[in-house]
């Protein structure tokens, strides 16, 4: 899988790293149980900061999306409904109210969802 | 004139070796040509390809204007600054060959703009799959030479400074190996496999080189181990072995250069990396989000430095200065050639001095004191200075094993002196100052 690193985007690095590979995993580009570059090894290659590599992974760990091992590194989780983190609800919850303030209804927001999970399935 | 076809032969390739690699890089590889990464059409573009061939006739016209250059140096009215016009040669021979490729290398700029191909810039890409892969040579294979290079000084203890100094350059070449890499994926675009490919072959060739300079070191040891006694087959043994190690090592450059344009011939058509933004001039990395402070060229083999770093502005600010020094350092290797010798009998002692050399000759304890009209056959500095108007300290002879010289060669003759220290022989700048020595010193 491709990981960029934009310097410019207001978003930190951290957060960049941690929500590409929870893309990734959602649209199949790292499998379930895929090794994953030690945190040594994508700093060393993104040139990035080892802390910042470390704060991505133990989010990705607590978020449960990787699990780490000191002997095999961190590999993507082995799928199964992972608990929704409260922050990620507060998110949606965000964002639909900012849908039915642009004047959306509830079949018209369900359809852009079912769009965009398609799509990402699809990728 | 030995010294002058000396100074020209062991650096006259500098100029077409400048112009070789920088016409090599005129080439696409990994999409990149003089510093510029561009998409699969420019290729073909007529554009781009004019700003290349002008490039190319410049830098020949430039190798041929500078060959020529170097052989001044043949002229008698430059022989008291022969080593500083070397000097400012080699540096032009350095400079002189970017001033065109910075051109160029802007042109194709202003032409990628034009043409649409510039890219987002401040983004770093990752393949996740083609790194941590990473398999070192183990440093056993470092250990042998380091081996062979301390094991002479078994056999001759007196020579021990320079065993030292291979078999520590032999461990630093393992470090050089091991820490002056930058561990990163040579990646050009998505194909993962080919990122894999290149970075395996980069790696590869590192150790190689590294290996080899290790091997070369246990060589010199040997080489100085069965050579010492003979200056001119030891001469005749490290000239080959310089040339052979250079010859290698290029060969291993250019082959690497090679693969990087044939595995990348087809790439750039889709998606590539463009990091044309964080690399000036297209040579020297600038990038403050990487810290990192040794970088990886993108072309070839070698190590660079990211100028954002300390470590990376205290390397190239030492290079400027060391290359900018270099003519300073011509003319004080000129004054010292020049430098005065005095010669002054005081009492039972005879001193010779010039520069920061001195020698205390104790005259009772001499048997021998001769006059040479000519200097001693295979005469070879083991340790010292060694120009054309100046001999000075260690050297050996065929007749003598170990001798203390302080003379001026164009000028004699010389006076050999034998006594419990060893052999000495002294020569003057100053006519008829030796004979005149002489006479005193056997009254």
């Amino acid at each position: 899988m491709i990981l960029n690193f934009d310097f410019n985007s207001s978003a930190p690095i951290y957060q960049q790293l941690r929500n590409q590979i929870v893309v990734g995993i959602a649209e199949g580009k790292l499998k379930p149980g895929e090794q994953l570059p030690t945190i040594r090894a994508l700093a060393e290659e993104s040139g990035i900061n080892m802390m910042t590599v470390s704060k991505a992974y133990q989010i990705l760990k607590q978020e449960g999306y990787i699990t780490t091992d000191r002997r095999s590194g961190a590999k993507v989780a082995v799928s199964g409904r992972n608990e929704i983190p409260a922050a990620t609800l507060e998110q949606l919850r965000l964002h639909l109210s900012e849908l039915r303030l642009a004047g959306l209804t509830k079949e018209e927001i369900l359809q852009i969802c079912e769009t965009l999970y398609e799509e990402d399935g699809n990728k | 004139m030995t010294t002058k076809l000396i100074v020209i032969f062991s650096t006259i390739w500098i100029a077409p070796l400048m112009c070789w690699m920088l016409i090599n890089e005129t080439r696409f590889k990994k999409n990149i040509v003089l510093g510029v990464t561009l998409p699969q059409e420019a290729h073909v573009d007529p554009d781009v390809l004019t700003v290349l061939d002008r490039f190319k006739k410049t830098e020949i016209l430039i190798t041929v204007a500078l060959c020529g250059s170097l052989l001044v140096c043949l002229l008698p009215q430059l022989d008291r600054w022969m080593m500083t016009a070397w000097m400012i040669w080699i540096d032009l021979c350095i400079f002189l060959p970017y001033i065109p490729y910075i051109k160029a290398h802007r042109r194709l700029m202003d032409i990628k703009a034009e043409k649409g191909w510039k890219k987002e810039s401040r983004k770093i890409y990752v393949d996740t799959r083609a790194i941590g892969n990473e398999r070192w040579i183990s440093p056993v294979f470092f250990a042998l030479p380091v081996l062979i290079s301390a094991l002479p000084f078994l056999f001759d203890r007196s020579s021990w400074p320079i065993y030292l100094i291979n078999t520590v350059c032999c461990i630093l070449l393992w470090f050089g190996y091991r820490y002056l890499y930058r561990n990163k994926a040579e990646m050009v675009d998505e194909n993962t496999e080919l990122t894999i490919a290149l970075t395996r072959i980069r790696r590869y060739n590192w150790g190689k080189v590294w290996l080899l300079i290790s091997w070369m070191m246990a060589a010199v040891s040997l080489i100085f181990l069965f050579g010492r006694q003979n200056g001119t087959l030891l001469i005749v043994l490290m000239t080959a072995l310089t040339v052979a190690v250079c010859v290698f090592a290029l060969r291993i450059e250019m082959r690497m250069r090679k693969m990087q344009e044939k595995l990348t011939e087809s790439s750039g058509a889709g998606a590539y990396i463009d990091d044309d933004d964080k690399w000036l001039g297209g040579f020297l990395y600038y990038n403050p989000d990487d810290h990192n402070a040794i970088i990886n060229s993108r072309i070839g083999l070698n190590s660079t430095v990211n100028l954002a770093s300390g470590f990376g502005k205290f390397m190239i600010v030492a290079t400027i200065l060391l290359l900018l020094g270099m003519p300073f350092l011509g003319i004080a290797l000129d004054q010292m050639s020049y430098q005065p010798i005095s010669l002054k009998a005081e009492g039972n002692v005879l001193k010779a001095e010039a520069g920061w050399t001195d020698y205390e000759i104790d005259l009772e304890s001499a048997d021998s004191i001769e006059l040479l009209e000519k200097l001693p056959k295979g005469l070879s500095r083991y340790w010292g200075t060694g120009t054309n108007k100046l001999l000075k300290g260690d050297f050996t002879a065929d007749d003598y094993y170990r001798i203390k010289v302080m003379l001026d060669p164009t000028n004699g003759p010389w006076l050999l002196i034998h006594n419990a220290d060893g052999y000495f022989l002294l020569g003057s700048r100053e006519a008829g100052e030796i004979t005149k020595l002489y006479q005193e010193l056997t009254q």
